[in-house]
């Protein structure tokens, strides 16, 4: 982890330092170049003759959320389609909403601060097997639909640094820090594809008669909660609530008038740090047929986003 | 009386036409016409010296400026060269002011490889054997932390004006003047009310006379953006600027105006509409706001025995004060000097250089200079026994006292004696033809001997000087002309080694 923060903070400092000494005064110009008649009726950030070089802006959009994590049996898992690892992948879209305040350094570069709401939300479905009893006390293996929603929300302070690269064009680099709001949930639903008969399982503490009004079950997994089908104590898999990542980005200003743009921005969230830290649960779905259970170890669940958002930025 | 009245107002109405016609004309009389290098980017700065022969300008290409130098031939202005990579050696060098001599200049860098006092700051460069180098920041008295730019030497290099937009000025940026001290600048000083306001002052420009400062403003009551004004600096206090005028002012940027000396040309920049692109250099003629007349004095330095050029330093001496006003120098390749001199004024110009007896010349500037160049060449004798040169020391008639023009002379002789420990001299006093032979003989011994005493006087040993009156036998010139007359009247100095 340190080595990458290395990299990371040597690959910003490289790429901001041939930019940070481009000039902005020459030697008749103490505040650097007019602006042009064109550039004077419009919005321009390579240009910026106020002597309060400050933006806000505030901007919205989508997270295309994309989960991935390693599920690994210690040993053979116990039925050919174990449940658990409907948890290897997730995807899905959530909101981005957010403000910046953007400070010209130069006329290519600038650096902003930004504060992000990043709600996001995943999830992914599997087929799967689970043991299950019928009326006469037979175990059979019963075909089922696992399914999982993920959601988690976090407050993101985010230093970021622009470069221009033509009058409307740029690019950004940002270290987002995230702060998670509250406890992440993770609501758990199986389907099973026999109705009509009666069976149980230990699966959450309860017994099931499966009718034709009764084909699924589901349950709510916060953080500290054991995860599918049953983690080794309740203390595994806690969310990490402080999580590190980098953002590049490219953006498009559009000037509306001299004082506003509109910011389109195409940017990748990518998080070094882990969703949860890693852990090892037990596969107790043989239980019901007194088959030991086996050991699966949950790691690396990494959670990045493409993020898509739409601004608008005010010169003060 | 009905037709007196008639006559009265036809009369009133028909001067007031004239009158405006009149003015008109005047204004489109003045013929601006582009600099033939202007580039796509900006060109501005234009700086004049060696009498119009030079020209420095800066020059931007690729968004960095650089000093630029154009000399004049007989086809006009050659193409521009680089002023050299160790004054260039900056993000931003540009707006240089050079004196009238072409061998000094101060320009403005931002970002010099030297070390600066923060944002852009002036150094200085001299001309060494055809070479722009030594490279110097003018230090803390001139710059500061904020933006220092934009110089303008007078043509004798003895004063320069600059634009900072330091704290306690008007606002904006100002206009600040300084003054040298041999090689240290005095403490730069806001110039006075009136030339600086709120608003931005930019460009200063001083123009040969020494007197007309011309400057650009974006104050208001301008044609637009910023307008050139001029204002005159007299007994101490410089007058309310007034601006220029069109055609030279526009509804667009104008700066950096430089009055061409004993010329109705001057040059001047402007962004203004029609340009090859960013600011072009332009020049107008003629020059609404002329500036008073100078006498230029040109020509060579040289070996008085080999006729080789040489690079010697030009004292300029004002006889009336006694102040040197200033110190320039003749090109360390060519020998040629140039030397700018005020109306009303008379002055000594000595030429000194180690290991050649220094020489000095007179030169008296009427108060009605009508402004002329006259060419004065120089030949310095190398330092050896019986090597001579004649001093400018002056004598009432019948008179062998001191008169006060000839004490900067005698500080001279006594430089000279001070720098060179190991040699004599003999001081020999001339008369003319006129009078008797011993009284002649006589009074050129008490002349001869009046010098003596003042240089023994300053710290000089008696038994480095010697003396010896030659009265009318050993004539400069024969004749017996005022002219002639004028020049066998002297006191020469010849060395004894």
């Amino acid at each position: 982890m340190f080595l990458r923060f290395q990299l990371l903070f040597l690959t910003c400092a490289l790429v901001c330092v041939p930019f940070l000494r481009a000039q902005e005064e020459d030697v008749l110009r103490p505040h650097g170049r007019p602006l042009t008649d064109a550039q004077r009726s419009a919005f321009s950030w390579t240009n910026h003759p106020e002597k309060v070089p400050i933006a806000l802006g505030i901007y919205g959009g989508i997270n295309i959320n994309s989960f991935s994590q390693n599920v690994e049996y210690a040993l053979q898992p116990r039925v050919d389609q174990p449940l658990e690892t409907v948890l290897t992948t997730g995807s899905g879209t959530s909101l981005l909403l957010g403000a910046l305040l953007d400070y010209t350094v130069s006329p290519t570069v600038a650096v902003q601060l930004r504060l992000e709401y990043d709600a996001k939300n995943f999830s992914n479905s599997q087929r799967g097997a689970i043991d299950a009893v019928d009326q006469n006390s037979f175990a059979f293996t019963a075909p089922v639909t696992a399914q999982y929603t993920w959601k988690v929300n976090a407050l993101n302070i985010e230093p970021t640094v622009r470069v221009n690269l033509d009058e409307h064009l740029f690019l950004s680099l940002g270290i987002p820090i995230a702060l998670q709001m509250g406890d992440w949930s993770r609501t758990d639903v199986m389907t099973f594809d026999t109705t009509g008969v009666f069976w149980t399982t230990t699966y959450g503490d309860k017994t099931y008669l499966l009718s034709d009004s009764l084909t699924s079950m589901s349950r709510v997994v916060n953080q500290g909660n054991q995860i599918t089908p049953a983690a080794a104590n309740a203390d595994v898999g806690k969310a990490n609530t402080l999580r590190i990542g980098v953002v590049p980005g490219v953006g498009y200003l559009v000037p509306i008038n001299r004082s506003m743009a509109l910011a389109l921005e195409l940017r990748y969230q990518y998080m070094l740090t882990a969703l949860h830290s890693d852990f090892v649960a037990y596969d107790y779905v043989r239980l019901p047929t007194n088959i030991t259970p086996t050991e699966v170890d949950f790691s690396k669940a990494m959670l990045n986003s493409l993020q898509l958002t739409v601004g608008l930025w005010f010169k003060l | 009386m009905k037709s007196f009245l008639f006559y009265a107002v036809l009369t009133f109405l028909l001067c007031t036409m004239l009158r405006a016609q009149v003015s008109v004309q005047g204004n489109a009389q003045v013929v601006i016409s582009p600099f033939q290098y202007n580039g796509p980017e900006d060109d501005f700065a234009p700086a004049l010296a060696q009498d119009g022969k030079l020209l420095l300008f800066t020059q931007e290409n690729d968004k960095t400026q650089r000093i630029m130098l154009c000399e004049r031939d007989g086809q006009g202005w050659a193409s521009p060269t680089n002023l050299g990579s160790e004054v260039n050696d900056a993000i931003q060098a540009g707006s240089a002011s050079v004196t009238s001599d072409g061998q000094f200049i101060v320009f403005a860098a931002y970002k010099h490889s030297l070390v600066g006092f923060g944002r852009t700051d002036l150094y200085s460069a001299r001309k060494v054997n055809g070479k722009w180098t030594d490279v110097r920041n003018l230090g803390a008295q001139v710059n500061s932390e904020a933006f220092d730019s934009q110089p303008a030497l007078s043509p004798d290099g003895s004063t320069l004006y600059f634009v900072s937009d330091r704290s306690g000025g008007a606002g904006g940026t100002d206009i600040y003047v300084c003054h040298r001290r041999g090689k240290d600048w005095t403490k730069a000083e806001l110039v006075g009310s009136g030339v600086n306001t709120s608003s931005d002052e930019l460009t200063p420009s001083l123009a040969a006379d020494n007197s007309t400062l011309y400057f650009a403003s974006n104050r208001s009551g301008g044609q637009g953006g910023f307008d050139i004004y001029t204002t005159r600096y007299k007994a101490g206090t410089y007058s309310t600027p007034t601006n220029i005028g069109a055609p030279i002012n526009s509804s667009a940027d104008e700066y950096n105006y430089c009055a061409v000396p004993n010329s109705t040309k001057a040059y001047f920049a402007s962004n203004r509409s029609g340009g090859q692109g960013g600011i072009d250099i332009y020049m107008a003629d003629p020059n609404p706001e002329m500036p008073d007349a100078v006498l230029t004095m040109h020509g060579i330095v040289s070996d008085a025995n080999s006729g080789k050029p040489l690079g010697a330093d030009l004292v300029v001496t004002d006889l009336k004060t006694r102040q040197k006003v200033a110190i320039l120098h003749s090109d360390d390749q060519s020998g040629e000097y140039y030397v700018t001199l005020n109306a009303g004024h008379s002055y000594s110009i000595t030429a000194t250089r180690p290991d050649y007896v220094f020489y000095s010349e007179r030169v008296d500037v009427p108060v009605a200079e009508k402004g002329r160049t006259v060419n004065n060449d120089i030949k310095l004798t190398p330092l050896a026994n019986d090597a001579e040169t004649r001093l400018l020391i002056f004598f009432d008639t019948d008179k062998a006292e001191l008169s006060d023009e000839s004490m900067p002379e005698l500080d001279r002789a006594v430089e000279f004696l001070q720098a060179n420990p190991d040699i004599r001299v003999r001081i020999e006093g001339h008369t003319d033809d006129v009078g008797e032979d011993n009284y002649n003989l006589q009074l050129s011994q008490r002349r001869a001997d009046a010098v003596k005493t003042y240089i023994t006087q300053q710290g000089i040993e008696q038994k480095r000087v010697l003396t010896v009156g030659y009265g009318k036998t050993r004539p400069k010139v024969k004749g017996t002309t005022e002219e002639a007359r004028s020049q066998n009247r002297r006191v020469e100095m010849k060395i004894l080694k």
